[in-house]
């Protein structure tokens, strides 16, 4: 039973609490002043904005825990009233939430943060929990498939007749999820995007973007778009213009989704927010004057099969960026930022940082330096939320990959790029467990960013 | 208690070769606190009182009694002096214990019943006072840290108005939040 609907009506049911609370209060003090002895005070008796103030004080989890104490508790609680001071108490204890990075090797997930926010994150669990359909069979696969904030959308793909793909929204947190209704897979080879916000009344709404595959070569024909509106429920379909090759996963930002055309070089965007416009926005940005990635032999092949090398794009601390990592002919990391974006397409790319990997400090892990000098290609995986110096590489992404399903370590690190310095976030053996021949054949592997916001984002069921 | 004679006075007392104001609290019952006003000021509410020029007499303050005026004046008295050895921009209203000088006595201020301490809270919210709020709000709930929603009933006495299959089902929903 999902209790989150009746909450409004169930609320303004309670208004008179704060009348009755102030009633008994008053009547205290008349009590006082005729020298009578009160009775125990309890925390019922304060007002609701009082009680407020101690319960944002608790920690999250305590904060939930609190749910059960009572219903006048449990309403409270539930009002976006509370999670706003909440979330405003915590920010003014620390700068930025803590967040994670959440790595998918096949149908493992890892996370490189262990911190207790993550406690009731384990992968296992979590995979099993939001799927109804288990993997019970072996012709169908469940992977996550993009991040926002502290959202996850997974899709669960079944590789006989209907052939669908059903999609997930989850907060692997709290444990909550909604199941979409399944569209049809016609390949592996989709697109998807997902962003999610609150709208006026502080209520979340969140849309799914879904493009099956199409053929990049014939440029003029218009492809279909698929988008989830959460408020509906549904599914809605539109056609747009086909605007050629682009990455796999669109990057929220400001409310829309942008894409990475690699062979024009240019950024795309679509508007998953107003129905009238599913247009493709085509804005020519040319990564002056180094726009053309080299590379050769087997590192180009493993960039062409592997998804996450279509991804250089991320937002961090309010801005787009891209990244690019060449051998040209000592390895160079270049970080562009986009400046000036208006809601009219207008900006500039900036470049922020550039880094020659021999630069680097490596006094406190000097075991790296055989991946910086070598042939082993570090891949970008994800950007910082907040600190504009950070981005996360996989260093010995090739040796990784090229290794295929033996016992390997992937080492997944932190680079300050100002300071020209590493951490190792990540550094464990992956043991790929390959529970059937259609993940292999896809040889997933991805990166994510879970920031473990405040308040945590809630997921209702769908009307 | 017979009121004092004299309200809003500029004081003559040369000890300190400062004129500091004075206010005159009342409590709801009656009991009358002469203060500095710049003490009185760490109350916003009573700041805008001051300020809005409506404290000829005494500032009635029909919501607090006599004993937790005394201990809130007390409170002010003391981060007012800790405030002025400092530099003027510090509030002592940090709540990290590291850097803040008081959180001893602050500590010490707070080991009261919970009668008190909730009238405390009150006091605060009403007066405005943000260390204060703070200070006895984070009291209260570190109580209630580690405890289960049974023993929070308990010590604060809250009354459980499930059923025993609606708390079931809000602990079902909150499941991950006591692992």
């Amino acid at each position: 039973m999902d209790l989150m609907p009746c909450i409004k009506e169930l609320w303004a049911a309670l208004l008179p609490w704060p009348l009755l609370h102030s009633k008994r209060h008053s009547k205290r003090s008349n009590l006082l002043d005729q020298g009578i002895k009160t009775t125990t005070l309890s925390l019922d008796d304060l007002h609701d904005s009082v009680l407020v103030e101690i319960l944002i004080r608790l920690p999250l989890r305590s904060v939930f825990q609190c749910k059960s104490v009572s219903s006048r508790w449990f309403y409270l609680i539930s009002t976006s009233y509370f999670a706003n001071h909440f979330n405003s108490h915590c920010s003014s204890m620390h700068p930025h939430p803590p967040f994670t990075l959440l790595i998918q090797r096949n149908c493992d997930l890892f996370l490189s943060l262990n911190k207790p926010e993550f406690k009731s994150f384990k992968s296992s669990n979590f995979i099993a929990t939001p799927n109804p359909v288990h993997n019970s069979n072996n012709k169908s696969v469940f992977i996550v498939e993009a991040s926002c904030n502290d959202l996850l959308l997974c899709s669960s793909s079944e590789f006989k007749p209907p052939f669908q793909l059903t999609f997930y929204v989850a907060n692997p947190i709290t444990k909550q999820w909604v199941v979409l209704p399944p569209v049809p897979l016609f390949g592996i080879d989709y697109r998807v995007g997902f962003i999610c916000r609150y709208d006026n009344n502080d209520t979340l709404n969140y849309r799914v973007v879904y493009i099956p595959p199409y053929d990049a070569e014939s440029k003029e024909r218009e492809i279909k778009v698929e988008t989830f509106i959460s408020e509906m429920g549904e599914w809605s379909e539109s056609m747009v213009l086909c605007p050629g090759d682009f990455g796999r996963r669109g990057v929220p930002y400001k409310n829309l989704l942008f894409w990475w055309d690699n062979s024009c070089g240019r950024l795309i965007w679509f508007d998953p927010y107003s129905r009238e416009c599913y247009r493709f926005f085509e804005h020519p940005i040319k990564l002056d004057p180094y726009h053309s990635i080299e590379c050769h032999g087997v590192y180009a092949d493993c960039l062409r099969r592997c998804r996450i090398s279509k991804n250089p794009l991320g937002a961090c601390h309010g801005c787009l960026r891209i990244c690019q990592i060449l051998k040209n002919p000592q390895m160079i990391l270049r970080l562009w930022e986009l400046k000036d974006y208006d809601d009219n397409g207008g900006g500039k790319w900036c470049l922020e940082h550039e880094m020659h990997f021999d630069e680097m400090v490596l006094e406190k892990y000097p075991r790296l330096r055989e991946y910086i000098n070598g042939d082993y290609c570090p891949m970008l995986v994800a950007y910082h939320p907040n600190d504009r110096d950070v981005v996360y590489l996989i260093i010995n992404f090739l040796k990784f990959w090229v290794q295929g399903n033996n016992v390997q370590q992937l080492m997944v690190i932190s680079c300050d790029m100002r300071r020209k310095t590493l951490e190792v976030v990540y550094d464990k053996p992956f043991m790929p467990r390959i529970r059937n021949r259609f993940i292999s054949y896809r040889n997933l592997f991805d990166v994510f960013t879970l920031v473990h916001l405040w308040w945590p984002t809630p997921i209702s069921s769908l009307s | 208690m017979a009121s004092s004679s004299t309200s809003v006075v500029v004081s003559n007392k040369e000890k300190e070769n400062k004129n500091t104001k004075k206010v005159t609290l009342k409590s709801s019952d009656g009991e009358s606190f002469e203060v500095d006003e710049s003490v009185a000021m760490e109350s916003q509410t009573i700041k805008h009182i001051i300020e809005d020029g409506c404290a000829n007499n005494e500032i009635p303050l029909p919501n607090v009694t006599s004993g937790i005026l005394s201990r809130v004046i007390e409170y002010c008295k003391k981060h007012k002096e800790a405030a002025g050895e400092s530099e003027p921009s510090v509030t002592s209203y940090t709540s990290n214990s590291t850097t803040n000088p008081l959180t001893e006595w602050d500590t010490e201020f707070v080991k009261v019943d919970q009668n008190t301490l909730f009238d405390l809270i009150l006091a605060a919210n009403y007066l405005d006072i943000k260390g204060l709020l703070d200070l006895t709000c984070k009291t209260v709930a570190d109580m209630m840290k580690g405890k289960t929603p049974q023993e929070i009933r308990e010590t604060f006495h809250i009354k459980n108005d499930y059923t025993p299959e609606e708390e079931a089902e809000v602990r079902k929903e909150n499941q991950w939040a006591f692992e």
